[in-house]
C-alpha cells in the first residue's frame, strides 16, 4: 500500500476543491444563461407598447362624428319648415356629453363651441376663405335636382365669375358662368366648343336658378346625357349663395348633397401629451339622407 | 378596416354605421364556411359589411378576429357585447377601435332597437341615439 506523504494530500485537496468550485461556477452560469434565454424568447413575443400617435385617428373620428350630428341636428330641427334653434342646440348638446364620455376612456376630454351659422360661400368648405375650384361630386349618372341660388350683393364682376362645370374624362361637357355687370346679373351658358346662350336680368337681391333637366336657358340634361361626368365650381369664393344638387351615380347610388348655411365650430381635445383645437366648417343640411 | 368601413358618400351612412344599425344583438362565431349565431346553427350574419372584409381578409391569411360594440349605459356605466366572437385573444393582440355616432334617423325603430342589442337612447328628447365604440381585436392563431 502506498503511502501518500502530507505534502502530496493537502495537494490532492486543494486540487478537488477547485474542481468543485469551477463544476459550482459552470452550473450557476447555466442557470443564469437559460433564464437570459427564456427571458428574451419570452420578451420578443410579447406585444410591446405602440409608440404611435394615435392622437390623428382619434380627432378624425370625432371630425366624422360631429360632422354627422350637426347635420343631423339641422335635420331635426327642420322638421316642421324653418329652423328651431332650440331643438338644433339641444341635440347637440346631447350629442357633446356623450361624446365626451367616450372620449374620456380614450384619455382624452372633448368638446366643441360656436354653433353660429353663416352665409355659405361656393368654395370647397363654404367659408370665404375656403378653396376656389373642387368638384362637388364625381361619376354622375344623372342629375334629378340642380339648384342654384346666389346672392347678388356678394357675386363678384367678369373677371371673378361664379363657374359651374360638369367634365367628363375628354373634357368640359357644359358650363354657366355668372357674374356682377354693374348691378346686372350675367349668365353664360357654354358647351365644349361654343357659348349655347346668353341671358341677363338686374339684380335683386337674391337670384335662382333651376338648372334641373333641360330648361332652354341651360340645356344641361342635353350636354351631360350619356356621360360619366364631374360637377366643379371654379372660382366658388366669388360668390355666396346656396345650392342643392341630388341624382344618381354610375354606380347605381343615389347622391344628395346641398348647402344652405355653414357653421364653422372649434372642437378642442386635451390629453396627458397634447392639446388639438380644430375648426371644422360644415355644410348644412350637407349630405341629408 | 374601419377606416375604409367609415367612408360615407353623399346621402349615405357609413358601412360601419350601418352594421351596427342592422346588427340584432346576437354574437357571431366562424364555423369555417360563415359567421354563424351562437345560439342558432340556423341563424347567419348577413349584410355585413365587417362579416365580409373579414372573410375576404382576415380568414384567408389565418388571423383571428373579435369585434365587440361597447357603449355608456343609462348609468353612465360602459356596457359591451360581442359582435363577432372567436375565441379569447393572445398577448400579441392588436386593438383598433372607431366610434360610430347613431341618430333616431339612423335606427328607425329605436325600441326594437333596445330591446334587441341593449344600446340605450342617450336622450330620448332629442333625435341624438347614442355613440357605439366598434373595437376590433386582432391576432394570430
Amino acid at each position: 500500500m502506498r503511502i501518500l506523504k502530507r505534502d502530496g494530500i493537502r495537494s490532492l485537496d486543494e486540487s478537488a476543491q477547485l474542481l468543485l468550485i469551477a463544476g459550482f461556477a459552470v452550473g450557476v452560469g447555466i442557470v443564469v444563461l437559460t433564464i437570459m434565454l427564456n427571458n428574451v424568447i419570452y420578451a420578443s413575443n410579447i406585444a410591446s407598447e405602440s409608440s404611435i400617435d394615435t392622437s390623428r385617428y382619434d380627432i378624425a373620428n370625432a371630425i366624422q362624428m360631429t360632422t354627422e350630428a350637426y347635420e343631423d341636428a339641422y335635420k331635426a330641427a327642420t322638421e316642421s319648415g324653418s329652423i328651431n334653434n332650440t331643438t338644433f342646440e339641444n341635440q347637440l348638446q346631447s350629442y357633446e356629453i356623450m361624446a365626451s364620455k367616450n372620449f374620456a376612456i380614450s384619455g382624452f376630454t372633448f368638446n366643441f363651441d360656436n354653433n353660429t351659422r353663416y352665409e355659405p360661400y361656393f368654395t370647397q368648405n363654404g367659408l370665404a376663405s375656403g378653396r376656389d375650384n373642387w368638384t362637388i361630386i364625381s361619376n354622375v349618372n344623372t342629375t334629378d335636382m340642380f339648384l342654384l341660388e346666389i346672392n347678388d350683393n356678394t357675386l363678384e364682376n367678369s373677371s371673378n365669375s361664379l363657374l359651374i362645370t360638369a367634365t367628363n374624362n375628354t373634357g368640359l361637357l357644359w358650363s354657366v358662368e355668372i357674374y356682377n355687370s354693374s348691378g346686372t346679373i350675367q349668365i353664360n351658358v357654354s358647351n365644349a366648343t361654343a357659348i349655347l346662350n346668353t341671358d341677363s336680368f338686374p339684380a335683386s337681391g337674391i337670384s335662382s336658378f333651376n338648372i334641373t333637366g333641360d330648361v332652354s336657358t341651360f340645356q344641361f340634361q342635353s350636354y351631360t346625357e350619356g356621360n360619366n361626368y364631374s360637377i366643379n365650381v371654379i372660382g366658388g369664393s366669388n360668390s355666396a349663395g346656396w345650392c342643392t344638387f341630388s341624382g344618381n351615380l354610375t354606380n347605381g347610388e343615389d347622391y344628395r348633397f346641398a348647402r344652405l348655411w355653414v357653421v364653422n365650430p372649434t372642437i378642442t381635445m386635451h390629453s396627458y401629451e397634447m392639446e388639438i383645437a380644430r375648426t371644422l366648417p360644415i355644410s348644412l343640411p350637407g349630405r341629408v339622407i | 378596416m374601419l377606416n375604409a368601413l367609415s367612408y360615407a358618400g353623399y346621402g349615405h351612412g357609413s358601412d360601419l354605421k350601418s352594421d351596427v344599425m342592422n346588427w340584432d344583438g346576437k354574437e357571431y362565431v366562424w364555423n369555417g364556411t360563415a359567421y354563424q349565431s351562437r345560439d342558432s346553427s340556423n341563424i347567419s350574419l348577413t349584410n355585413s359589411s365587417l362579416g365580409d372584409i373579414f372573410t375576404f381578409i382576415a380568414i384567408p391569411r389565418g388571423i383571428a378576429h373579435n369585434v365587440h360594440f361597447t357603449w355608456i349605459d343609462d348609468n353612465g356605466i360602459t356596457a359591451s357585447k360581442p359582435y363577432i366572437y372567436n375565441g379569447d385573444p393572445s398577448d400579441n393582440a392588436v386593438i383598433i377601435s372607431k366610434k360610430v355616432y347613431l341618430s333616431d334617423y339612423d335606427i328607425g325603430n329605436t325600441s326594437t332597437f333596445m330591446i334587441n342589442t341593449g344600446i340605450p337612447d342617450a336622450d330620448n328628447s332629442t333625435g341624438f341615439y347614442n355613440i357605439v365604440n366598434v373595437k376590433m381585436t386582432l391576432w394570430r392563431m
